[in-house]
């Protein structure tokens, strides 16, 4: 999920898409957002497991997500849930893994479902179970990223596998009270890098991307025509 | 640049326009360039084949740059007869890998594949909703 929660007028148009994060100014969102500390973190979580199970998989079709490693957030991180054999890891990510400048940061509706490829499996989801960590920890979202910043310096997190990707194909998600669960997508996770460099964000051009400094990646989107059930993307 | 084994390998009428992005440009394009030199200088597809293979071979063409990306999503492209202009999409070009690197290929994924052969490339492909011109797509 990450920063790259977009407004969208629809892919009918495809002519104005915003990339969160790209725009906001830093902390300018905290007084304005009705979600400014952490709730309750039972409001995070998901009481029922297996329905925890079924969102995360509903990121990408079943074809792949059967056989798909299952990760569910548990009171102290994320924890293994189903065991998989492809090399996915099909996880639910919740708000604190949205842009530092992001409304939505602290919003407890939030569920990501999203499946990691392999790579993205081994170098992208360390930093979300590493962000989940220092919030459970009790950590502000200022100091959150902080810690990441000093687990980049200190070489905690791996560097971004080439190849990293994802997917954000499911009806059932919550990306943003603004966007609901927008649209089927594809993610990839390279280093930072700008924008331009896959022409994405251009007007007309089908990729939009998000770049992450406290991330210290780009993340490149692709929206595509249907949700993991196989039903078409109504916009 | 169709496959060795595609029927329409020779077509003259193909037409595909492709625009790479900068890794894209350096890696990719020079397989492009080899191939046409191949083709002007007479050779057959299987010379042609051999000739690919052992340029790889000696590491005369380079392999895919992470992050190689192409745009294809010109209306007026033209695959041959039996798949017209397709549909717009992207591609993106990695060293060799399996299709399930990104899950490619498998019943409801979005993402296509193909194995270049001799070429050690592997190209996932993954439709867009617009043509270039900003007009819809077909839907299936």
């Amino acid at each position: 999920m990450n920063q790259v929660i977009v407004k969208a007028v629809g892919l009918g148009t495809l002519a104005v898409m915003v990339v969160l994060g790209a725009w906001r100014q830093p902390h300018a969102a905290d007084a304005k957002t009705p979600y400014p500390s952490m709730a309750p973190l039972d409001q995070y979580l998901i009481a029922d497991r297996d329905v925890e199970i079924a969102l995360a998989r509903s990121a990408a079709p079943e074809s792949i997500s059967r056989d798909a490693e299952v990760m569910v957030l548990g009171r102290h991180g994320y924890e293994t849930a189903v065991k998989g054999k492809n090399g996915f890891v099909c996880v639910v990510e919740r708000s604190w893994t949205a842009g530092i400048d992001d409304p939505d940061f602290w919003n407890p509706k939030l569920r990501g479902a999203i499946c990691f490829n392999a790579p993205a499996a081994r170098s992208y989801l360390p930093l979300t179970i590493k962000k989940t960590e220092f919030v459970l920890a009790g950590q502000s979202r200022v100091k959150m990223f902080e810690s990441l910043k000093d687990a980049f310096d200190r070489k905690e997190l791996p560097a971004l596998e080439p190849g990293s990707m994802s997917y954000m194909l499911s009806k059932q998600a919550y990306l943003s009270d603004a966007d609901g669960h927008w649209h089927p997508h594809l993610m990839f996770f390279v280093p930072q890098t700008e924008a331009a460099a896959w022409g994405a964000n251009f007007p007309g051009s089908p990729i939009l991307a998000s770049v992450n400094p406290e991330d210290r990646m780009t993340v490149f989107l692709v929206p595509v025509a249907k949700w993991s059930d196989g039903t078409a993307d109504a916009n | 640049m169709a496959p060795f084994d595609d029927p329409e390998f020779l077509n003259p009428d193909q037409r595909l326009p492709l625009c790479l992005n900068p890794p894209a440009a350096r890696s990719h394009l020079p397989l492009t360039f080899k191939m046409t030199a191949l083709a002007l200088a007479g050779l057959s597809g299987t010379q042609m084949f051999d000739g690919i293979k052992a340029a790889f071979d000696k590491k005369e063409l380079p392999m895919p740059e992470a992050g190689s990306v192409c745009y294809m999503m010109s209306k007026q492209q033209y695959f041959g007869r039996k798949y017209g202009n397709a549909d717009p999409h992207l591609m993106f070009w990695v060293p060799k890998t399996d299709d399930t690197f990104w899950g490619a290929g498998l019943p409801g994924s979005p993402v296509y594949v193909h194995q270049y052969s001799p070429e050690p490339i592997t190209e996932f492909i993954i439709s867009v909703a617009k043509w270039s011109d900003g007009t819809d797509a077909p839907t299936d």
